[in-house]
């Protein structure tokens, strides 16, 4: 079904718009500063990578991310294990823990720049403060998600708690785990950017701040193109680790049933692989 | 014949569940014994019992009153000396054939390096053989059971203990598996107690078989079954199997519940 047809047709739908796009700016004379003409951004982005600029700015962006990230989902993967092994955790901490989660994190970002600076450390702590909850709540819930047969397995066999816990609890929660990992790692993204918004001396967000007061409409284009290949980029990362991680969830294996479904569409002796008949089943 | 020597023995064992509308007997004073390598079916409608007295052998469940024991010691807990194959696989999507078979000997720290050999052994045994690189769901349900059978013998436990192991196969593979079991079963000597909802399939496979009525289950029925063995499935067509099978269907019918 994705054949070369198909895959000519989204090219062709593309370039289409960006034509149209193009010429309604051009004929209905829009103003530059209400919407460039997809041309003028992509200039507005050769000057900015050739430059450097972006790059440099894009580093610390990423950097932000990324720790943010590895600090915030870190600490809702640990607390997250705490709350789920243990009542009294969840006993004494879970109502702080709703109180939070309701409370829209972003609105916290001035009071954060007011604490850590204007440096990285502020955009870190304001992008782990967004990952952290995604992974807390998906831990939480996949810990707890344990199979009741399963654990009636692992009980016969006179297994510990401990056992339990590393041989089946664990495992079965990755699906989960890696779908929080999934969104905390965009959620850390909008974190650094709100927290470039609010005060900073360098990265993507403060840059579009800057360009929107001189404004160069064109050049916030541009940047948000750069952003929306970083979280592309992000994404995909995860996905990498996702599947190598999960390849034995019925998630993972949809995909690749897919996959081989086409592929024993176009010959047939695929068929008789093993392999195909049991993605097939998965699927 | 005394405790002692009694694979099994259970006396005058009650199991009540509490639930919001008062206590629910689920077992009511049943007793019965089982001699070491005898292959001991349980049948009786849904909701006898039969899976609670499956789940206080295995330790995972405490009895209300009354007391069982396996091999001469009161059951307290899970124990390391019997192997318990459930209705469904339940194996670990994340671990491979042999891991799953070997899961056991990981939980009991019996040390892998003594056990792959026999593991491999033991899957070879059951017609898995050059399937333990291969992932549960790589495999038909029927594969995947007797890949739960393989790991429930991988530490060589004295006793095994299954509930309605077959129940979700289709009728073709659970004839096959039921021969399959009986080979097993005559290879290696073990006692068995098999729980089932199906007659024929408890008189094809058993020595004896213990009827349950439905909630609160009693013991109704203690029937020997004494064909040859090893049994071929033209055991089936037998007159002798045939009353059997009419036999213990009538213990239902008396009491308006049939479920075979």
């Amino acid at each position: 079904m994705k054949s070369a047809r198909n895959r000519l047709l989204t090219v062709v739908f593309f370039v289409a718009s960006i034509v149209t796009w193009e010429a309604a700016v051009r004929l209905l004379e829009i103003p530059p500063f209400v919407l460039p003409a997809p041309s003028k951004v992509a200039m507005a982005l050769w000057r900015g990578l050739a430059s450097g600029l972006y790059l440099k700015h894009l580093y610390h962006t990423l950097l932000e991310t990324l720790l943010g990230f590895l600090l915030g989902s870190a600490l809702g993967f640990t607390l997250g294990t705490a709350v789920a092994l243990n009542r009294y955790v969840e006993y004494f901490l879970y109502p702080y823990i709703v109180m939070f989660q309701s409370l829209p994190k972003i609105a916290l970002a001035p009071l954060i720049v007011v604490w850590f600076g204007l440096g990285l450390s502020s955009k870190v702590v304001n992008a782990a403060l967004v990952a952290f909850f995604p992974l807390l709540v998906n831990t939480m819930v996949g810990l707890r998600s344990a199979d009741e047969d399963r654990v009636s397995l692992m009980r016969s066999l006179a297994a510990t708690e401990r056992q339990i816990f590393w041989m089946l609890r664990l495992p079965n929660s990755l699906p989960f785990v890696m779908a929080g990992l999934d969104v905390a790692m965009i959620f850390a993204l909008i974190g650094a950017i709100v927290g470039e918004f609010v005060g900073a001396n360098a990265g993507l967000g403060m840059l579009i701040q800057s360009m929107n007061f001189t404004m160069d409409v064109s050049g916030q284009f541009s940047v948000l193109l750069v952003l929306s290949f970083l979280g592309l980029a992000l994404n995909r990362s995860i996905q990498l680790v996702r599947r190598r991680v999960l390849f034995w969830d019925p998630s993972e294996k949809a995909e690749a049933a897919h996959e081989v479904e086409e592929a024993a569409e176009a010959e047939t002796p695929l068929a008789s692989d093993p392999r195909v008949k049991k993605e097939v089943r998965a699927w | 014949m005394t405790a002692q020597t009694e694979a099994i023995a259970v006396r005058s064992l009650s199991k009540h569940y509490t639930t919001r509308d008062g206590r629910l007997p689920a077992l009511e004073r049943i007793s019965f014994g089982v001699s070491e390598g005898d292959f001991i079916a349980v049948v009786g409608p849904s909701g006898c019992g039969k899976s609670t007295l499956l789940k206080i052998l295995a330790g995972l469940l405490p009895p209300t009153a009354g007391e069982a024991s396996l091999r001469g010691t009161p059951i307290t807990g899970p124990r390391r000396d019997i192997g318990v194959v459930f209705q469904s696989p339940v194996l670990f999507p994340w671990r491979t054939v042999l891991d799953n078979v070997l899961l056991p000997v990981d939980v009991q720290n019996l040390g892998r390096a003594r056990y792959t050999a026999a593991a491999l052994e033991l899957l070879a045994l059951v017609g898995l053989d050059g399937f333990d690189r291969r992932y549960p769901w790589e495999l038909s349900g029927g594969m995947q059971q007797r890949v739960a059978l393989t790991r429930a013998l991988i530490h060589d436990p004295a006793m095994l203990l299954m509930d309605e192991p077959f129940g979700a196969l289709d009728a073709m593979t659970r004839e096959h598996m039921n021969l399959e079991l009986q080979r097993i079963w005559l290879e290696r000597k073990k006692t068995v107690l098999f729980i089932t909802h199906s007659i024929p399939e408890a008189v094809f496979l058993a020595d004896r078989v213990l009827v349950m009525s439905p909630r609160p289950g009693r013991i109704l029925e203690d029937l020997r079954v004494e064909f040859p063995r090893p049994r071929s499935l033209d055991v089936m067509s037998t007159p002798g199997f045939g009353e059997a099978v009419q036999h213990l269907r009538a213990q239902f019918r008396a009491r308006g519940k049939l479920d075979a």
